[in-house]
């Protein structure tokens, strides 16, 4: 049988991830390394390149590319270093509307990081788009239209 | 809140104060649900325009409520929310305010308004050789099944109890307790399995009913292969240490610290078919396997029967250790070879259980 009874130290990390688990700021990401290992899936690089081809692309055909990164099966950890591999650019901007979702570029123009997070604060969804502009930042037409009546309606003697 | 029938999910959002901007959010996050490619969302949007809500009855019968728990506990208010707005969840003895004879009136008007277009959701399974062990109003599950299957539009069965009989068909399974698939015949059943099933998964079968009208592409269990088409071996974030056939022993041992393969240690996941090692559990936070522990394969029929927890993948079905080892070395190739025997051990409902009991 392998399952032996879990060694003192390792009950005492489990201990600190239960405890915190529950708690405002999370899990304690030193005890969770310990417990889950550090690991490689070999998928970060994988990612990388494709933003790269997805970048020659756009440039030679005007072809954009957008990934899903929570489709993507990525270990501990593995998230945050493809987001620190792809950096942060100039430019960032923000909306509201159920939820808070954020735009940011990256250190390579023509690469976005949306991020869209539910009513609770949660990361709902989280893509990278590489295109010349995002079209979430783009006025839609129906809301400008709106807007319009709007500003019509204000404007009435 | 009271809701025009004729409305569609954008005039439901729009009414909500919900900017185009929202809208597309919402869309978004919709085609990840049903692990569409981003470049859907598009076609996700121009569906959502014209969706009108659906009417759903969600009938519980031999359960633990572990489902729902599941479902409504995702993780607060969140985007997935919105589809039960979007939805008309017109009987859920759990979930609603009503009960007693108001809530099984509500359930024959949403039968009668609704007859062949509603969607019938079911969690638990069902106690064939005992009916009486589980009566909903003195209606025995089996009779309430027929009834409200015969009307509806679909079935979808919620949990691996509804699909293939689950904990309550357990050695020495009591109550009789079967499948949904054994009484349900001549309707499209869905089956959602999981103890519990990942809310995703759930969700990701009414936004894809919702949104295009049709249900999603089925296995041979009946499972939605956008959710359930591969293994969480194939999917593992620790798949490259199987590769390279570097596993833990036991789990506090170094390689266990060192996150490597949890097969020695009972994992199922070569011969489990889930979402959980892409989507993850508790808004993203960790699964099973991150957490250390191999996955139980609670996904697939009889997983509580099946060998064990603990003990690895039976050696005449895997080809022992040595061969494991070898066929690592193989690197790539076993990921193949890995792939292709779990697909031959998929396992039809109750047939391994009975086999095993001869």
């Amino acid at each position: 049988m392998p399952f032996e009874a879990l060694d003192p130290r390792d009950a005492g990390r489990l201990e600190a991830l239960t405890a915190t688990a529950s708690g405002a700021h999370g899990p304690d990401p030193e005890a969770c390394e310990s417990v889950r290992g550090r690991v490689d899936s070999g998928n970060v690089p994988l990612l990388l390149n494709e933003v790269r081809y997805a970048l020659e692309r756009l440039l030679d055909d005007g072809t954009t590319h957008a990934i899903d990164v929570r489709a993507i099966p990525l270990g501990p950890g593995e998230e945050d270093r493809l987001l620190d591999a792809l950096g942060r650019g100039e430019l960032r901007a923000e909306f509201d509307s159920l939820g808070r979702s954020e735009v940011q570029e990256c250190a390579y123009p023509g690469v976005w990081c949306v991020t869209h997070y539910n009513e609770a604060g949660h990361v709902a969804g989280r893509f990278l788009e590489v295109t010349f502009t995002p079209a979430l930042l783009a006025s839609p037409p129906e809301d400008v239209r709106t807007g319009l009546e709007r500003l019509a309606a204000e404007l009435a003697p | 809140m009271l809701v025009d029938p004729r409305a569609t999910v954008a005039d439901m959002l729009r009414a909500r104060g919900i900017s185009r901007r929202g809208f597309m959010k919402f869309c978004a996050t919709t085609a990840s649900l049903m692990a569409l490619a981003p470049s859907m969302t598009p076609k996700v949007a121009e569906a959502l325009q014209k969706a009108r809500r659906t009417s759903v009855i969600w009938l519980p019968f031999q359960e633990c409520t572990g489902c729902k728990e599941s479902l409504t506990r995702a993780g607060g208010p969140t985007l997935e929310n919105l589809i039960f707005d979007a939805i008309s969840l017109d009987y859920s003895e759990t979930l609603m305010a009503a009960a007693g004879h108001q809530a099984e009136e509500a359930m024959k008007n949403a039968i009668r308004e609704n007859w062949g277009n509603y969607l019938l959701l079911v969690d638990g399974s069902l106690p064939v050789d005992v009916p009486e062990y589980s009566v909903i109003g003195g209606v025995s599950n089996l009779e309430m099944l027929k009834e409200v299957a015969a009307g509806a539009k679909a079935v979808v069965a919620i949990g691996t109890c509804s699909a293939f009989g689950g904990l309550p068909a357990a050695r020495p399974n009591p109550t009789g307790a079967r499948p949904i698939s054994d009484v349900v015949k001549d309707k499209p059943l869905i089956n959602v399995p999981g103890c519990p099933p990942m809310p995703i998964a759930i969700t990701s079968v009414l936004v894809h009913y919702l949104t295009f009208g049709t249900l999603p592409e089925l296995d041979h269990l009946n499972r939605p292969k956008s959710f359930f088409g591969q293994t969480i071996h194939d999917r593992c974030y620790r798949r490259p240490f199987y590769e390279r056939g570097q596993f833990a022993e036991s789990f506090d041992d170094e390689g266990a610290k060192a996150g490597w393969c949890l097969f020695k240690v009972g994992c199922k996941g070569p011969t489990t078919y889930n979402g959980c090692a892409t989507y993850k559990w508790n808004l993203g936070a960790s699964w099973p396997v991150e957490s250390g522990h191999g996955c139980l394969g609670c996904s697939e029929p009889n997983f509580w029967d099946w060998q064990g927890f603990y003990n690895p993948l039976s050696t005449t079905q895997w080809g022992g250790y040595a061969q494991i080892g070898a066929a690592a070395a193989a690197g790539a190739a076993a990921g193949a070879v890995a792939a292709l025997a779990a697909r031959r051990k998929q396992r039809p409902v109750g047939q391994d259980v009975q086999e095993e009991g001869k």
